[in-house]
Formats: C-alpha cells, sequence, structure tokens
C-alpha cells in the first residue's frame, strides 16, 4: 500500500479517526496493529523477517543492557544480535548479487550454474530498520540509551507505518521517548494536524506533479540513451537528480506529515542540498538519516578522522562503499558509492590547494558568484555520479557518458527536440513553476530555517487557504496519477 | 462595563488574538475546517465541470437529459448502446401515439454498464416496459476500452447504485474503476486542451432544457454512402453469450420484475450481426419467456432501404429510425397497457420536446436551403437575429432589394449601394447602415457580431462576404447559436455559397 495508491487515500481517514477517539492506553497497540496490517499488504510473509529481526534486537537490547549494567563489555553478544539483524539485510539482499557474480566467474572458467532455483523477493523496508535496530543495539551497548522494555513500544519504534519502507531512519533516543509519552498524550492539535496535513499535501505536490513528471522524461532517455545526444542525455541526467530529490523527499515529507498529523516527530532528512557548494555539504544535506547513520556507526567507529590523513581517506571511502552497498546490490549503486567518496578524498586533498589559488588571486570567496559556482560544481559531479545510479549496469553508465562527450547536439536546445521526451511543452512550463517553486520553498528552509508547513502557519488565513487550495488543486489537475499513467514506485522503496 | 481582554501569543508568531475558551477555539476551529472543505469541494467540482468532456450530441444528451426528467413520468424506457437510441425515436413515439418514453443509453454501452443504466433509471422512474437492445450482449466488458464507459459514465451523477456498479465491474482493477466514480481523474489532462467553449455555462444539455429535445435519441439526416451489404448475415457462426453476460441479463429479469416492469428485448440491423447471435438472443428470451423484437428479420416488412435508412454500417438514420419507431409504436400499443399522454390535459415536457425538435428542424432548413426564394421563406424571423448585407454589384437582384428595403421602411438606393441592416423578432434594429458606418459592431447573444465591408465576424470566426451580391446571416436568439451564414451571388441567386 503505497503513499500514491488509491487504497491509502481510502484507508487514511479510517486509520485517522480511529486513532483520534480511541482511548489513550490503546493507541500504541493500534498504531502497531495499522503498522502490521500496512507492511502486510506489501508481502504478508515478510512480516515474519519484520517480526524477527524486532523481537531478535529487542531481546539483544535487553541482554546488552544487562551486561552494561554487569560492567561487562558487550562484545561477542553485540556481534551475534548486530550480526544475526544484519543477516536477514544480507540474505535477502545480497544473495541474488554475490550468485550472479559467482556465476559469472564460474561461467568464465565453465564451472556448474550458480544461479538460485527460486527468487528471493527482498521484503520492503528491510534497509531501514535493520540500520535501525543495529543503530539501536549500538546505542544500547555503548550506554547512549536504555533498552526498552515494553516490547510494543519497542515493535512500534521498529514498524512505525510512516516510516518504516523507507524512513527516516530514526534514532532510538529520539523516537522511543515520543512512543513512550504517546498514550498520555493530548492528542488532537489543530494546528499541528493542519501542519501534518500541509506537509503531506507538499510531499505530494513533489512526488505527483515533479517527480512522476520527470519520471517520464528519465524513463524515455535513460532507456533508449543510444538514441539521444549529449543535450537531452544531460538534460536527462539533471531531471534525475531533481526527479530523485523531490520524490524521496516527497515520501519524506508526506510521511513526516503522516506522523505529525498522529503527534510523533520524524527525523529531517533532507535540507536544500541543491543549495550544497562541496559533496561533503552535499552528504550534510542529502538523506540526513542516513549520513549521520553512516558516519556514527561506521565513519566513526572505523577511525573517523582520528587516527591520521590516509585513514581518514580509507574510512571515507570505506564508509561510502558501505553507502554504495546499502542503496542497492549491484555494481553500479557500488560504482556510485565509491565515486562519492573519491570526489570527498579528492576535495580534501585539494581544498588547500584551492585556498592557496584563492588568496593568490584574490578571490572574493563569500561573493554570491564564487558560492553559485560552487554550487554548480557540487550540481555537475552529483548529477555525473547519478548517471551510474539509475543506469541498469555500471557498463551502461560509461556508454552513456561517452555518449554524453562526444554526441553534441546544441541546436537540440533550440530545435523543439526536448518537447519530445516525453513531456509535453504545456507540462514543461507547468514544470518550470513547480520547479520554482521547489526553489522558493528550499530558500525558505535554508535562510530561515523552517519547513513549508511550519512557514505557512505563520501567514494570514487567507493567504494559507490559497496556498492549500492552489496546492491541492495542482496536484490534483497536474500530477502524474490515475488510468493514463503506470503508477511510479517512490525510488527509495526499492531499497 | 469595559471587560479586559487578556493578549496571549500563538505559537510561530502569529497574530495576537484575544484569549477564548477551549470550547469557543474548537467551534471557530471546526468552522474554518468545514469552510475550507466546502471551497475545495466547489473548486474541485467547479474544476471537474470544465475538464470533463462533454459527452452531449446535438439536441440530445442521453444521461444528463434523463436525470433532467421529471419522476416517474416515462412509462417505457430504452436501455442500450448507440443502436438503441438511433433506433427508437421517443418523439416519433409520442408524436405518433402518445407513448412517454426515454432512450437512456450511451454509445458503445458494454452489457454490464447496460445494467447499471437500468438500476439508475429505477431509482427515479416506474416504467412499465423496458426494451433492452442486445447489440452489447456477446461482448465481454473490455475495461481498457476507456471511451465505451466514459461514455455511460462520465454524466451519471454519484451515487452508491453508481458506486456498487463500477465496483462490480472493475472487481480485478479498483483503482481504473476509482477514476470512474471520480471524472476528474479520467480528464484531468485535458487541461491542455480547454477552449472557451469549456469555460461556457451551457455546454450542451446542461442548463437548456429545451435543447435536450431529443429524449436520448440521435437520429440525424445523413444517409450512408453506400447501400449496406448485410449479405454475412446468414453465414452462421460458432457464438456464445458470455457467462457474465449471462448472469447479468438474469440480475437485470430479477430487477425488471422487482419494479413491475416488463422486460422487451429488441436487435436493430448492423452489419457485422449474424444469424448465430440472433439465434442466441432469441433462445435466451425463450428460456424467460420474454418477447423479441429482430428489426433484422423485419427489414422486408417494414420496407426498411439499406441505401436510405442506415447513415452507417451500424446506424439507422431518420428514415430507418422513423420506420423503427413506428413499428415499436404500434406493437408497445398493442402489448402493454400504455397511456396516451397527448390526451392528457396538463403540459408534458414531450410537448416541449416537440417543440424543440421543430426549432430544430427550423434552422436545420435554412442551413440546407439553396436559391435565395426558399431561403427567404425559410427564415424563422421569430426569435431570431437576421442580418442583410449587400456588397458590390447587385445585378440581377436589385428589385429584390428594393422589396427588401421596403419591406422593413429602408431606403432602397442606399441598401444598393452597400448597405446593411439586422431584423430581430421580425423588427429593423440597426437602421440602413452604409458603408461610410462600417465597421460596425453590436451585442449578438453571448458575443459581439463584427461587419465589415468585406467579412461578418462572430465568435471568433470570420465569414467572407460574397463579391457582388447579398449576404444572409441567421442567429437564434433562444438558442444562442449561429444558424447559417450564405452568400448569394447578384448573378446567380439560385445557389447559396456557404464557406467551410
Amino acid at each position: 500500500m503505497l503513499f500514491t495508491s488509491w487504497q491509502f487515500f481510502l484507508m487514511l481517514p479510517c486509520i485517522l479517526f480511529l486513532y483520534f477517539i480511541i482511548p489513550g492506553s490503546w493507541r500504541v497497540c493500534y498504531l502497531l496493529a495499522v503498522s502490521c496490517l500496512f507492511y502486510a499488504c506489501f508481502h504478508p510473509v515478510y512480516l515474519t523477517v519484520i517480526a524477527a529481526v524486532t523481537a531478535l534486537s529487542w531481546y539483544g537490547g535487553l541482554s546488552l543492557e544487562r551486561k552494561r549494567k554487569k560492567q561487562e563489555p558487550p562484545g561477542r553478544p553485540f556481534y551475534f544480535y548486530a550480526g544475526i539483524c544484519l543477516l536477514f539485510l544480507l540474505v535477502f539482499k545480497y544473495t541474488g548479487f554475490v550468485l550472479d557474480n559467482l556465476h559469472r566467474l564460474s561461467a568464465l572458467f565453465s564451472g556448474p550454474s550458480l544461479e538460485l532455483p527460486f527468487s528471493l523477493v527482498m521484503p520492503v523496508g528491510i534497509s531501514y530498520y535493520t540500520f535501525q535496530v543495529i543503530g539501536y543495539l549500538t546505542d544500547v551497548s555503548r550506554g547512549r540509551i536504555e533498552a526498552e522494555r515494553n516490547f510494543l513500544y519497542y515493535a512500534l519504534y521498529v514498524s512505525f507505518f510512516p516510516k518504516v519502507i523507507s524512513g527516516p531512519i530514526e534514532r532510538a533516543e529520539a523516537f522511543l521517548p515520543q512512543i513512550r509519552s504517546c498514550p498520555a498524550q493530548k492528542l488532537w492539535d489543530g494546528g499541528r494536524v493542519r501542519d501534518g496535513l500541509v506537509l503531506m499535501m507538499w510531499g505530494y505536490f513533489q512526488k505527483l506533479v515533479i517527480a512522476d513528471r520527470l519520471a517520464i522524461l528519465t524513463g524515455e532517455v535513460f532507456g533508449n540513451y543510444a538514441g539521444y545526444g549529449s543535450v537531452e542525455l544531460f538534460v536527462a541526467a539533471a531531471a534525475f537528480y531533481v526527479q530523485l530529490y523531490t520524490d524521496f523527499d516527497g515520501y519524506t515529507n508526506i510521511a513526516r506529515g503522516l506522523a505529525k498529523v498522529m503527534g510523533f516527530s520524524l527525523a529531517e532528512n533532507f535540507r536544500a542540498p541543491f543549495l550544497a557548494g562541496s559533496i561533503r555539504e552535499y552528504w550534510s544535506r542529502w538523506h540526513i538519516s542516513l549520513s549521520t547513520w553512516l558516519r556514527d556507526y561506521v565513519y566513526i567507529p572505523l577511525g573517523g578522522n582520528r587516527k591520521g590523513t590516509l585513514r581518514r581517506y580509507i574510512n571515507l571511502l570505506l564508509t561510502f562503499l558501505v553507502s554504495g552497498f546499502w542503496h542497492g546490490a549491484a555494481w553500479n549503486f557500488v560504482f556510485w558509492g565509491m565515486l562519492h567518496g573519491i570526489f570527498e578524498v579528492a576535495e580534501a586533498v585539494m581544498a588547500p590547494w584551492i585556498r592557496r589559488m584563492n588568496d593568490c588571486l584574490h578571490t572574493r570567496t563569500e561573493s554570491f558568484s564564487y558560492r553559485l559556482l560552487r554550487r554548480v560544481k557540487c550540481w555537475l559531479l552529483v548529477c555525473f555520479a547519478y548517471i551510474f545510479f539509475k543506469v541498469p549496469t555500471a557498463a551502461d553508465g560509461f556508454r552513456y557518458l561517452k555518449r554524453m562527450v562526444s554526441k553534441w547536439n546544441p541546436w537540440a536546445l533550440f530545435d523543439g527536440s526536448l518537447y519530445t521526451l516525453g513531456i509535453t511543452e504545456k507540462y514543461m512550463h507547468i514544470l518550470f513553476f513547480a520547479l520554482l517553486l521547489l526553489a522558493a520553498v528550499d530558500q525558505v528552509r535554508e535562510k530561515r530555517h523552517l519547513e513549508p508547513d511550519a512557514w505557512l502557519a505563520q501567514q494570514c488565513i487567507w493567504f494559507r487557504w490559497l496556498a492549500m487550495l492552489g496546492c491541492l488543486l495542482a496536484v490534483i489537475v497536474f500530477g502524474a496519477y490515475g488510468p493514463a499513467y503506470d503508477a511510479e514506485n517512490f525510488i527509495y522503496f526499492g531499497f | 462595563m469595559n471587560r479586559e481582554k487578556k493578549l496571549v501569543k500563538t505559537p510561530a508568531g502569529a497574530d495576537r488574538i484575544p484569549e477564548q475558551s477551549a470550547l469557543k477555539r474548537r467551534v471557530a476551529g471546526l468552522f474554518r475546517f468545514v469552510l475550507f472543505l466546502g471551497l475545495f469541494a466547489c473548486l474541485y467540482h467547479k474544476a471537474q465541470e470544465i475538464l470533463k468532456l462533454d459527452m452531449g450530441h446535438r439536441g440530445t444528451d442521453n444521461v444528463t437529459g434523463f436525470y433532467a426528467e421529471k419522476e416517474d413520468s416515462i412509462e417505457v424506457l430504452f436501455i442500450g448502446a448507440s443502436t438503441m437510441f438511433c433506433t427508437a425515436d421517443p418523439l416519433v413515439l409520442y408524436e405518433e401515439y402518445g407513448i412517454a418514453s426515454y432512450d437512456f443509453g450511451s454509445s458503445a454501452q458494454p452489457f454490464a454498464l447496460s445494467y447499471l443504466f437500468m438500476q439508475e433509471a429505477f431509482r427515479t422512474q416506474k416504467p412499465k416496459v423496458v426494451a433492452l437492445e442486445m447489440l452489447s450482449v456477446g461482448n465481454e466488458l473490455d475495461t481498457a476500452k476507456a471511451d465505451n464507459l466514459n461514455y455511460g459514465l462520465t454524466d451519471m451523477p454519484f451515487s452508491l447504485t453508481k458506486a456498487r456498479g463500477i465496483y462490480d465491474m472493475f472487481q480485478d482493477d479498483k483503482g481504473t474503476g476509482l477514476s470512474y466514480l471520480l471524472p476528474m481523474m479520467q480528464y484531468k489532462d485535458r487541461w491542455q486542451e480547454l477552449t472557451e467553449e469549456d469555460f461556457a455555462d451551457g455546454r450542451t444539455g446542461q442548463g437548456y432544457p429545451i435543447r435536450n429535445y431529443a429524449k436520448g435519441a440521435y437520429t440525424p439526416d445523413l444517409v450512408a454512402p453506400s447501400a449496406l451489404d448485410f449479405s454475412s448475415y446468414y453465414e452462421a457462426q460458432e457464438f456464445a453469450i458470455p457467462e457474465r453476460n449471462l448472469e447479468i441479463f438474469a440480475q437485470m429479469v430479477t430487477l425488471c420484475e422487482e419494479n413491475n416492469a416488463r422486460l422487451l428485448l429488441f436487435k436493430s440491423p448492423n452489419v457485422g450481426w449474424n444469424i448465430s447471435q440472433t439465434r442466441a438472443v432469441e433462445a435466451l428470451a425463450q428460456e424467460y419467456n420474454l418477447p423479441f423484437l429482430d428489426f433484422f428479420s423485419l427489414m422486408e416488412e417494414l420496407e426498411i432501404d439499406p441505401a436510405r435508412d442506415f447513415r452507417d454500417n451500424t446506424h439507422f438514420n431518420r428514415y430507418g429510425s422513423r420506420k423503427a419507431s413506428c413499428y415499436l409504436g404500434e406493437y408497445l400499443k398493442a402489448h402493454y397497457d400504455l397511456t396516451d399522454y397527448r390526451m392528457t390535459d396538463s403540459d408534458n415536457s414531450w410537448d416541449l420536446a416537440l417543440q424543440g425538435r421543430e426549432h430544430d428542424r427550423a434552422n436545420e432548413r435554412v442551413a440546407k436551403a439553396g436559391g435565395l426564394p426558399d431561403y427567404m421563406a425559410l427564415i424563422p424571423y421569430a426569435g431570431h437575429t437576421v442580418v442583410f448585407s449587400v456588397t458590390g454589384d447587385c445585378g440581377q437582384m436589385a428589385d429584390f432589394l428594393r422589396q427588401l428595403a421596403g419591406a422593413f421602411g429602408l431606403d432602397a438606393e442606399k441598401l444598393l449601394a452597400g448597405g446593411s441592416f439586422a431584423v430581430r423578432d421580425g423588427q429593423c434594429i440597426s437602421g440602413l447602415i452604409g458603408t461610410d458606418d462600417k465597421p460596425w459592431r453590436w451585442e449578438c447573444g453571448s458575443d459581439t457580431m463584427l461587419l465589415t465591408g468585406y467579412s461578418i465576424t462572430y465568435d471568433r470566426d470570420i465569414y467572407q462576404l460574397v463579391d457582388d451580391g447579398l449576404t444572409i446571416l441567421v442567429y437564434d436568439n433562444e438558442w444562442e447559436e449561429l444558424v447559417d451564414v450564405a452568400g448569394f451571388d447578384a448573378y446567380d441567386p439560385a445557389h447559396a455559397i456557404r464557406s467551410e
């Protein structure tokens, strides 16, 4: 049951209505039941996987806490519980990848076939909740948080339905207290409910009006890249970056808005990533819940920047390698992750040189133009890397790049070719205005540190209603949904 | 007594407002919520009305027209696809037999949709007879053919019956089914092709009851380019009515029984239908002990001419429909106890519809008239605006134009010298407009008409005046539409010239 499915739209009012009328003491049970039902809608069998991971990590947390209280090192038990949880992820996500590569190797030496005799469907959200529970076990073992004794509370922390399929990867220290206070919480707060709904609406706007419309263009060009020239390929790469952002941020806003309606606060996942001036800054703005998780549970345990420059660079590369593998069990994702690692290391290596050069040339590094150029540079690097994210194999990525630089056709910018990529001229205009709105919202996020719902709440009621009605109608009329469209999954749903 | 109101600061720097009791705040919040929802619902409805495709034919709008009918006013209800509403003409049935009937159908209507139409009809009407055209009984429901469903479902108002009907039709694809319940989902992409007409209030069948005079029928005055070839009819082929349609038919029979209506089956002739299908329908009719009128076997008796009585391979035209309708009228009168509504004292909508049809036919005659004398004789002055404009040399027309000027008390010589004038309801409303007074503009209906020395512009369409002679424009004030613009050459007034 995707957030954009008609089933979800029919169910949501009923879910919320019941949530607001049931007694406080039942709320957690109710939300857990709804979360299970929501999860079961995707693949009922995999409810057992999430249940097993939840039970194991809950018990593991209690066990690790007992050890900690006895002042024993967590050692083996931690690796045992975290390892088993990780094993689920490895089995479901990477078995096919490993066997496929072994099969290819075997084929090189005329060895036996190593293909799986059955297809292994990856349980939805497994990458997210596995990281979440590993983070929880780590925090408990380090004594940062107390282990949760109430299994229902813990189960809801793992499976809370707005975030279970695509995050944000919630930290236990931030989310478990909200669950604990849920039964006693005053639920109905008109302002909060309204803000939550506004955030959801903005998420739907991002997803249906921008991301899914751009998906038509990127699907067409990336699917037939051999038939297009540089301009179309470049436009498609840039469009994919925007699509990915609006798709994932759209999902996150729907999830955060929905949680907000129910009185929960989910972690921020994006902070105007298009305004990043460097790859390092980009990762502090993009998929924040994952990047901070990788920082806290991979990069820092590896030694972070405490063990010398070379180790720092190696740690960075390893962290981005994990990031690449987390995103997908395919070499193109690994390559994409490594590219980001290389970019960040290169930035770090070149930083003193650039600083020296700027000093020599008396470059005004605080000027708007300098910041703009840095952003453009970052944009190009990220777009370049995302080509490998979108194509099915790394080899396709290289072929795409080769074509992008060798089939130069600047006239395509002027002869109307861009209107033949699956989006009509009129929809291009709508997209243009939608992107302007997106840029405005990101500016407000950046400059005033306000989410769209919080900013709108500050406006007078007339403007607020006008904006809300306009946004609703725009989603309904310009959104890519309905019988004429293939429903687009959320891209990060696949990870 | 002065009462001080304590001021409190609301979150996020909002305006300072007087502290209110919790109850008042809740009531105000609820009021705002309801108002917002109301506003949204209005906007949504309006947007949907604009975006929805206008399904109306000229003079008829089967679905919206049906819902505009007075409750319990229809005695014979025709249900089915286009072959139904091109065969049974309720106005012929009323005019000749006094039968109050309605064609409640839609183009390419699947059988399952016919059942929904029947259910919908019984919500507001208590027909004594339901006549079902059987063309679609042999076809499986193909939900991928959106048009076939949109013709019938777009203008059908929301009801639980409609929702249930759609749910039954879309068991395997409920998401698509939902889009028929909310037409916005079907038509939202039309925003790219919206025109001024889409924003007009009086779209066909909406707000113009008299224009919906055809009572659901569509019987244009068109003749198929060549005689229909029915030779393949007798080539027996394997045919079985789909299982699902048999179930639906059984439900239809039950529904009619529950509503004390008698079910009558009929089939109009069309190329492609064959004897195996006819036999299957006959067997079905026998199984349920229902009458079945097969117009193919009646073609000889009714003197239906394949060269003249069809507008294409599937549909009767006005002439064929009249023959079939007369037979249906005779049959219905003979076999059912039907009231002759012509004899009732009170006005009924069929009388109004006859007036509407006559009005339309009068316009149609003008638009088809050839020579100037015929044209002048056919102009319906009442309820119309007529513009006469003389250009260039008047040639053989001079005497006629002098008479015309005299009839309206105008200066004949000025008219002959390139004058123009407008007549409304038989009265000259403009005086004589000389060449120096042009361009001349005046409000006509919902738009402005502009007359220059060379053309008439109305509703963004430009009509060229004849080089030498008389151009006549006829505008229907009541129906607010342009009927015809015809030019008559000064040296050949026997042939009207109409621009494409």
